[in-house]
């Protein structure tokens, strides 16, 4: 090649290419023969003793023991070298595949209760084993990879954790959560508490309306397709649920937040009229719903019928004169179609968002979100609008025990009111996915999706997952 | 060029030089089997092994099938069994079934020879692990694991422990002594000085069946002897105990699992339920390896945990988890169709989907994944020797508290040996020999035996000790009526054989044959009649 260039290769070049060669034709010689080399010397073992002879303490090879005990003259050579080139040849793959699959197993343990190798016993986990680290990952394409740990510690009825997820010096969060559960008379219930701060500068704004570029609304968009800002968001929330019966569950939601909205990168004339650009909001929400679920196991799959209805009222703090309503309805039957755990689902959720203060208007970042559609990740406002819904059809059926396969298809739809929702122009998504059970919940999703906004692959291992409350919107 | 030609002959010389090797092939040495491995000897106490249950489920559901696609080995023949093909007496076995005639009441005795608990006892504490028990000391001071049924399935442990016990301990395996009994609440009183109380017991009490008639049903395992070093490992060996000289997954002993797990759904075989323990005084014992913990043998385990695959599938499984995606669960698997029983005593146990041939354990024990035809066979004629009434009586001692459960237990088991036997004899030529009377080499056929399986024919050929081929009949050994097969060996043949000679006989079922002969080495060249010195099947 470099005498193709011109250039003359020196002749301290050219013998350590002779050098290199030749080693490498010596080390594939050796890997051919090393087979033959390996079965001539194991097929001479010592001779053959007598069993009666005084026994000795230090142990023998194992062939040694074979052959006295086979009553053979010689081991038999039961090797093959086709598959001895294999081996070596997969040395390298093998051994990556080989350490990741332990730290698996590493990880496995120190997320449970039960007790750790002691090599790591005093760095990952103490106090009998009831306090644990644990690896957390999100990775989607679309947004910023990140990776962290969760510090938990669990007991019966009780649990407490410090997570963290870093991307860079301007993606991360930090959440702390308690959560405990008791029995108040012959009613369950479950009280968690959680406080979160988080820093983002890849969030995502798309406008408003179905189609955002006409959407008069949206005059900031000035012929780009999204805007995008940061966000630092504060949240303390509290959560308390109580099963009555078997079948209902009653929540209530709370929780104090500060966002912090900033630094939009616009492309074209800045307008003063848009919400929350350059803004703080403060606010304090509360929100109480029921869910009405038959299924005898949420963690598997099983038919029933689930639905959720919830009502929230938002009110600003200090300088924030915000005011607005939420309500919302997710409907979903589990129908069986092969067996009881071959499911269709469809699934249907309504989210609307009512301004009640006409003096401030509502800010971008309080209209309706869509966790659950599979085309965006969760860091872009792809569609919203004062009606958001999201009509889905999954297929779920199981791989082996705890890994469940789904074949889905999500629509996005929104609107000023539920006669304009339309499946006209409306963001589709449709794709496979694994969802992996744990003992009491799901530990991990990957999807790989297709559609209107491009192909998509989600992984997330360790983190929550569509979940339907608002405490987890961005 | 020169150069290029020399690189040339040193790849040629190595290819050449590793295509060459021969072939696997056994020799066998003038001498008498080996009855009894020398695996007792004395040694210092060696240390408890480490386990951890969380790594190591992990590690043989996901790591080691995973590794394992990519480290491509051929599997070797099993390391414990001597010239016959057969285990001698070890520290892991004793002969019992496969070597002579039990009675059904030799059998129910089982390991017996403390005997079960005697009143009064009293509590010590709770069950080291698993589900809820206590340990107690008997008025002798002899120390029992006691354990109850779970609250769903009244009987169901109990009444399987009881059997399976028995049964692993007439194919040869160490057990502990368990034995059925029934205690009411007010005999069991706690230690003095223990830390155990009256709630406490009270507290596992309400976790496990209730009483009939005032009365709890549960299973006391006797306290091993000795000094417990933990479960027995799947793989490798013990480095610190000088007599463990084979490789666990290399084990005849473990590997025969595979059968007996079949035979009596034992999918809970993993390396928990099997212990090391050191006996003798310190510094002059050896470890002795046990099997432990039967109570969830006969489909229990899945019963207890809702799972319907339990015998069917692992736990989890790449290929299984590759199928079902690729089909989209649209292959609905056999055991999806199964009804459970009506009876709660009885767990996941039926014969009629049951198949030897794919029946899986349901964490991947290594060795039974190893297992070979030889092994299998092996375990195989043990099975065979269960007699009818054998089982009868175990299944009837057992107590089976609703009625009609027994008699479908024993009904089951009495058709899944029949399936297992069919399987495995037909993956050998399950041929053995007797020994040799002048010029006959006498012969017996068990599938005939004790598989009905009815050859037609026999190919038999005849080779030297240095693998040279010396005749083939042609016509093959005409299959006759019996079970005993007279193989003549001429005078011409041994001459030839320059004094060793090795007959291969494969068996011939119609248009279907054995996948291989079985192997019957001979030796001619010492004083005496010619010998019987190995059989390879």
């Amino acid at each position: 090649m470099l005498q193709g260039l011109g250039v003359r290769p020196s002749r301290s070049l050219v013998s350590r290419r002779r050098v290199s060669l030749w080693l490498l034709q010596l080390a594939c010689a050796a890997a051919l023969s090393l087979p033959a080399l390996a079965t001539r010397s194991a097929a001479d073992p010592p001779p053959a003793s007598d069993e009666a002879a005084a026994p000795s303490p230090r142990k023998q090879s194992p062939d040694t023991t074979y052959v006295q005990l086979r009553g053979l003259e010689r081991v038999p050579d039961e090797g093959s070298t086709a598959a001895a080139v294999a081996r070596a040849l997969l040395f390298v793959p093998r051994t990556l595949l080989d350490a990741l699959t332990l730290s698996m197993a590493y990880g496995a343990y120190v997320g449970t209760e039960s007790s750790v190798p002691r090599v790591l016993h005093e760095v990952l986990t103490f106090d009998a084993g009831r306090l644990g680290i644990h690896p957390l990952v999100s990775v989607s394409s679309g947004s910023r990879a990140e990776f962290g740990a969760e510090l938990a510690y669990r007991v019966p009825g009780f649990g407490a954790g410090v997570s963290g997820l870093y991307g860079n010096a301007d993606n991360w969060g930090a959440k702390f959560d308690v959560v405990t559960e008791f029995t108040a008379g012959q009613v369950p219930c479950k009280i968690r508490g959680n406080a979160f701060i988080s820093e983002r500068d890849d969030l995502e704004f798309h406008g408003f309306g179905p189609s955002p570029q006409s959407d008069p609304r949206n005059p900031f968009l000035q012929g780009t397709e999204f805007v995008l800002f940061d966000q630092r968001l504060t949240r303390a929330a509290i959560a308390a649920t109580a099963r009555p019966w078997a079948l209902m569950q009653f929540f209530y939601n709370g929780f104090y937040q500060e966002r912090d909205t900033s630094d939009f990168h616009l492309d074209g004339i800045a307008n003063s009229n848009n919400p929350a650009l350059d803004e703080k909001h403060e606010q304090f929400y509360q929100e109480v719903g029921f869910r009405f679920d038959t299924r005898k196991n949420e963690r598997k799959i099983t038919p029933g019928f689930r639905l959720e209805a919830y009502a929230g009222l938002s009110n600003g703090i200090g300088d924030d004169r915000g005011r607005f309503r939420r309500l919302g309805v997710d409907v979903a039957p589990y129908v069986p179609v092969l067996g009881r755990d071959r499911l269709l689902v469809p699934r249907f959720l309504l989210d609307t968002v009512d301004d009640l203060n006409e003096d401030q208007p509502l800010a971008f970042t309080d209209y309706p979100r869509q966790p659950t559609f599979r085309g965006a990740s969760r860091t872009q406002l792809l569609r919203t609008d004062l009606f958001s819904a999201v009509p889905s059809l999954e297929y779920r059926w199981p791989l082996t025990h705890n890994v469940s396969g789904h074949l889905f298809l999500d629509y996005l739809m929104v609107g000023d009111s539920v006669s304009h929702l339309t499946f006209h122009d409306a963001p589709y998504a449709y794709g496979v996915g694994f969802a992996i059970q744990g003992a009491r919940s799901e530990v991990g999703r990957i999807a790989v999706s297709s559609g209107s906004e491009g192909v998509r692959l989600m992984i997330d291992v360790g983190l929550g997952f569509h979940v339907s409350d608002r405490t987890h919107w961005l | 060029m020169k150069t290029r030609t020399a690189r040339l002959l040193l790849l040629a010389s190595a290819v050449v030089g590793t295509a060459s090797s021969k072939p696997a092939s056994y020799r066998f040495a003038d001498r008498e089997p080996v009855r009894e491995a020398d695996d007792r000897k004395p040694i210092p106490p060696p240390q408890a092994a480490d386990f951890h249950k969380m790594f190591y489920f992990v590690d043989v559901v996901v790591r080691r099938p995973a590794v394992r696609s990519l480290a491509p080995a051929p599997v070797r023949s099993s390391r414990d069994v001597n010239a016959l093909d057969e285990m001698p007496s070890s520290s892991w076995f004793t002969p019992r079934l496969g070597a002579r005639e039990l009675s059904p009441e030799e059998m129910l005795r089982g390991p017996a020879a403390v005997g079960s608990p005697q009143l009064p006892i009293r509590v010590l504490k709770a069950k080291p692990q698993g589900n809820p028990g206590f340990v107690i000391a008997d008025a002798r001071g002899k120390k029992y694991i006691v354990k109850f049924d779970p609250p769903e399935f009244p009987g169901i442990e109990t009444t399987t422990a009881f059997v399976v016990n028995r049964l692993f301990w007439s194919f040869g395996y160490n057990v502990p002594e368990d034995f059925t009994f029934y205690v009411r609440r007010e005999e069991l009183e706690v230690a003095p000085g223990s830390q155990y109380t009256a709630a406490d017991v009270d507290k596992v009490l309400s976790l496990v069946a209730p009483p009939v008639d005032g009365r709890y049903r549960a299973t006391a395992s006797l306290l091993i002897d000795g000094v417990y070093l933990g479960p027995t490992m799947d793989r490798g060996l013990r480095e610190d105990d000088p007599n463990d000289g084979i490789p666990h997954e290399e084990r005849r002993v473990l590997r025969a699992l595979r059968v007996f797990g079949a035979f009596l759904n034992h999918s809970d075989m993993r390396v928990d339920n099997a212990g090391d323990f050191y006996q003798g005084e310190a510094g002059q014992g050896h470890v002795e390896h046990y099997l432990l913990d039967f109570g969830e043998a006969f489909g229990g385990h899945g019963a207890e945990h809702g799972y319907p695959w339990d015998g069917f599938e692992h736990y989890f499984s790449y290929r299984a988890a590759a199928h079902n995606f690729v089909t989209l669960g649209l292959d609905v698997h056999p055991w999806e169709h199964i009804v459970p029983t009506p009876w709660k005593s009885v767990g996941m146990f039926e014969s009629t989907t049951f198949d030897p041939a794919t029946w899986k354990e349901v964490y991947p024990f290594e060795p039974m994944r190893r297992s070979q035809p030889a092994d299998d066979y092996w375990a195989a004629k043990i099975v065979a020797r269960l007699t009818h009434e054998q089982l009868q009586a175990l299944v009837q001692a057992a107590g089976y508290p609703e009625p009609g459960a027994g008699d479908y237990v024993l009904q089951t088991l009495w058709e899944r040996r029949r399936k297992v036997l069919r399987y495995f004899m037909r993956q050998v030529t399950p041929v053995d020999a007797v020994g040799v009377e002048g010029e006959m080499l006498q012969l017996v056929d068990m599938g005939r035996r004790f598989a009905a399986l009815t050859p037609t024919a026999y190919e038999v050929r005849f080779w030297d000790g240095d693998g040279s081929e010396l005749q083939m009949h042609s016509e093959n050994l005409p299959a006759g009526t019996g079970d005993v097969l007279e193989l003549p060996i001429p005078v011409s043949l041994r001459e030839r054989a320059h004094g060793y000679l090795r007959v291969d006989l494969r068996a011939h079922w119609g248009d279907a044959a054995a996948p291989s002969p079985a192997q019957f080495h001979l030796r001619f060249d010492g004083p005496g009649e010619p010998r019987v010195v190995g059989i390879v099947h």
